[in-house]
């Protein structure tokens, strides 16, 4: 044996038992942030549990959540991994510039053929409304040349639009993105698009020009979702909105509550670990807007998050806007439809989502009409 | 518990480790079987009980049979018996059932953990107390403990009784002992969870679709089960040495072999050797007519891949192989090829025995192997973006199958002992952080969807 004198066994055992202390010593947490979900609590024994060894997986769980520092281990792993060369950790790439790219959604056939006819089922349904399909893509669909790929989004939605009439999709927000794509029109740390690029997307779909704005910086330290997802904290961004200089008045209440609010904007989250939920507060089931335009349209807008960003610009288009996020909300929107004489229908959606999630479809089949 | 566990690695060795050397010499042996029940009770106790039962029920057994004059071949019989039907009921009887009868629902019995192992381990000191190779124990303590000593109970090393009982009285601290278990523990722990898991992680997103695609699976297959398993095995034998124990090596460079049959002398061994000294020899050995040797060799693959798992991939896993060696032993024993060609050879043929070892699907290992040969499509993007992302793992996991790293680190070390002891334990402990970070992002799961 050639370690006589070394020391290494000394100071693996010294490193294993600071780090053992520190965990027993450090209070335990019932939330983390980073990952947005709740941290395991210490399991209780009993008789079953420990015969079958439930118990100790609840414990090594419970040890794994607890651990000392988690989102500081995680963020070694990925530098050192950014640093041996990998371009990508997990379903996240490094673009350039620190740009943080998620993987496209690829839908496989058995959910494109379920999409497909759920949405020929609702045209025929309500084929006396306005219906338009907005589908963002995401960051991947702009700049997917940084990551050394096809681009898959772009096929992805081109293959999707063919099975239906040209109407249908109003605009192309690929063209009317990349148009814009040496602008901040994506978050580098988070999945979501900015303000700016909703904006151009309300301009060209309602042809809105020379409408002038107020720029408002909200929050110059964001780190969204991807950032924490790989636990790589370079670059912060900023959240900036646009206000325009000639706003409808309206107000709102959320999921049918009496309150009413005066601001679709939140301000207590704007130093929030999450200031994207300065929108709205974060997402609710249903939000309805009233407002004084002159135009009498009432929108029913079927949408996820990348949609909170685009109402404001979109106030004055309507007399009200009912907003429903088909994730939190699961009542039958035939009688929402009927009973708010609903003129127009939009489905605001961003391609990772629009591809993944299935409420949409429980939705549209939940309709009995 | 697994060693590359957080609730080991940050709870149970400290603790377990510092108690050991302040408690006096006389009950540290007793001390390493209450841990040692602790550790496995830990999987589950239900699991405990089993092997306390087949403990007990051989160590009297074969007490019994060694002081039988006559009638001994019946007694070792009679424990052969329950103890080979003890492991195929847990083993083999479920997923037989489950075969022949698809429409009943049977309630599933769970292979307790570690039992191919530790039913090998008895078996030796069965047979061997049988043939007098080694005296039966007469102290129950020594003998559970053999059983139950945690650093090789779930996978192996299979350590054979005299060559415990010689240390079980005799292992007193021993400093570089106990600085070598450390650094073994700590390149054992890093092979597992920054390579072996990271080459599991790429297999798992990628299915083969060209001809390259194939290799890189073959490849990975090689890196990852060796990776995981001499990793896991460097963890046991460091382990050991930390409580004092020396066992014989599990794996000796396999990858560099020149021949299947070395492969198999080289990897895994205590296994090899079990199977050569328990069925391989008896049955006739070398010393017979070529179609004799023939059948030896198949029956012993056979149950090797049998041993290894119990859907029927691991019995064409065991008789590809079998019939490989049959063919060197036969056949080309007596031509000689380059060094060279004959390691690329065998680590390809390796690889490719890999995939049955790994698919119990046959539509997989149709695929794999078709596109082993698919000359129509040779590349795609995915594996490009595979191998470009990872080129750093793959060019470091094929380095350290070979010595390469350990004769710089000798070579050094004979030059300036001191610094290369301060370099070596920075460098160990630099990879003991990193291999924390490993652990810690495997259980990082952000859970981001609300954020949509």
């Amino acid at each position: 044996m050639e370690e006589k004198t070394s020391f290494i066994g000394w100071l693996t055992l010294l490193y294993l038992l600071v780090i053992f202390f520190i965990n027993v010593f450090s209070p335990s947490l019932s939330f983390s942030n980073e990952e947005n979900r709740t941290l395991a609590s210490k399991p209780k024994i009993n008789f079953n549990n420990a015969m079958d060894g439930n118990y100790f997986t609840s414990y090594n769980k419970y040890l794994e959540d607890q651990f000392w520092n988690r989102n500081m281990w995680k963020s070694l792993k990925t530098n050192f991994e950014k640093e041996i060369g990998l371009k990508k950790i997990d379903n996240i790439y490094f673009g350039e510039n620190n740009r943080l790219i998620e993987e496209a959604v690829v839908p496989n056939a058995y959910f494109l053929e379920r999409r497909v006819g759920n949405i020929n089922k609702f045209i025929d349904n309500y084929n006396e409304l306005n219906i338009d399909f907005i589908l963002i893509p995401n960051k991947i669909g702009i700049y997917y040349n940084e990551v050394g790929a096809n681009n898959i989004q772009k096929d992805i939605y081109h293959d999707f639009v063919a099975h239906f009439a040209d109407d249908l999709f109003p605009i192309n927000c690929f063209d009317i993105l990349n148009n814009h794509k040496n602008e901040n029109i994506f978050y580098n740390t988070d999945h979501h698009y900015t303000s700016l690029a909703a904006r151009y997307i309300s301009e060209s779909l309602y042809d809105k020009k020379d409408v002038e704005y107020d720029k408002y910086i909200v929050n110059n330290n964001f780190i969204g979702t991807s950032a924490n997802k790989i636990a790589y904290y370079n670059k912060a961004d900023s959240i900036e909105l646009y206000i325009p200089k000639e706003e409808v008045s309206y107000y709102l209440t959320y999921n049918d509550e009496e309150k009413e609010y005066t601001s679709i904007y939140d301000d207590s989250k704007q130093y929030s670990y999450n200031p994207y939920e300065i929108f709205f507060g974060g997402n609710k089931s249903i939000i309805d807007i009233r407002t004084n335009s002159e135009n009498e349209n009432k929108l029913l807008l079927i949408k996820d998050s990348y949609a909170n960003s685009f109402i404001p610009y979109i106030l004055s288009n309507y007399r009200e806007i009912i907003i429903i996020d088909p994730r939190y909300y699961y009542d039958d929107i035939n009688n929402l439809i009927a009973d708010k004489q609903i003129t127009d229908i939009m489905f605001f959606y961003n391609m990772n989502t629009f591809f993944e999630d299935t409420s949409l479809d429980d939705m549209i089949e939940n309709i009995k009409a | 518990m697994a060693f590359n566990s957080i609730v080991f690695c940050f709870l149970f060795l400290p603790i377990v480790t510092i108690i050991y050397f302040l408690i006096p010499k006389k009950i540290k042996n007793i001390y390493l079987l209450i841990v040692s029940i602790l550790f496995y009770s830990y999987s589950s106790i239900f699991n405990t009980c089993i092997l306390l039962l087949i403990t007990i029920y051989n160590f009297f057994a074969v007490r019994k049979m060694d002081k039988l004059v006559t009638n001994r071949k019946y007694k070792l019989i009679e424990i052969l018996i329950i103890n080979i039907f003890t492991l195929c009921y847990f083993k083999y009887y479920y997923i037989i059932l489950n075969n022949l009868f698809n429409d009943i629902a049977f309630k599933e019995i769970i292979l307790p953990i570690g039992m191919s192992f530790y039913i090998f381990t008895i078996l030796s000191y069965v047979i061997d107390v049988y043939r007098r190779k080694t005296n039966s124990e007469s102290n129950f303590i020594s003998f559970s403990l053999y059983i139950f000593f945690f650093p090789k109970l779930i996978m192996g090393p299979i350590v054979r009784y005299h060559d415990f009982k010689e240390q079980l009285d005799n292992h007193d601290f021993n400093n570089s002992l106990f600085n070598y278990g450390f650094k073994r523990f700590i390149i054992g722990l890093s092979m597992k969870v920054i390579l072996a898991d990271t080459f599991s992680r790429i297999l798992s997103s990628y299915e083969s679709s060209s001809m390259l695609g194939s290799i890189i699976i073959i490849i990975l297959y090689s890196l990852q089960i060796y990776y995981d398993f001499a990793g896991y095995t460097n963890m046991a034998l460091g382990l050991s040495n930390i409580f004092g124990f020396k066992f014989k090596e599990n794996f000796n460079y396999p990858c560099l072999s020149k021949s299947v049959s070395e492969f198999f002398r080289r990897w895994h061994i205590s296994l090899g050797e079990w199977f050569r000294d328990y069925i391989y020899i008896p049955l006739g050995g070398n010393r017979t007519s070529k179609l004799r040797l023939a059948i030896n060799l198949s029956i012993v693959w056979i149950i090797t891949g049998m041993w290894h798992g119990a859907s029927f991939n691991f019995i064409i896993w065991g008789a590809f192989l079998g019939s490989i060696i049959i063919i060197e032993k036969l056949l080309l024993s007596k031509i000689k090829f380059p060094k060279i060609i004959c390691m690329l050879f065998t680590f390809a043929i390796i690889s490719i025995s890999w995939v049955f070892f790994f698919n119990s699907n046959l539509n997989n290992i149709t695929l794999i192997l078709k596109n082993l040969l698919n000359t129509n499509h040779l590349v795609d993007n995915q594996i490009i973006f595979i191998i470009k992302n990872n080129i750093t793992y793959l060019i470091v996991g094929l380095i350290c199958i070979t010595p390469i790293i350990k004769n710089i680190g000798k070579f050094f070390q004979k030059k300036t002992n001191f610094l290369y002891n301060c370099f070596n334990s920075a460098y160990l402990i630099a990879l003991m952080c990193l291999s924390t970070s490993y652990m810690i992002s495997y259980s990082y799961q952000a859970f981001l969807y609300f954020n949509f």
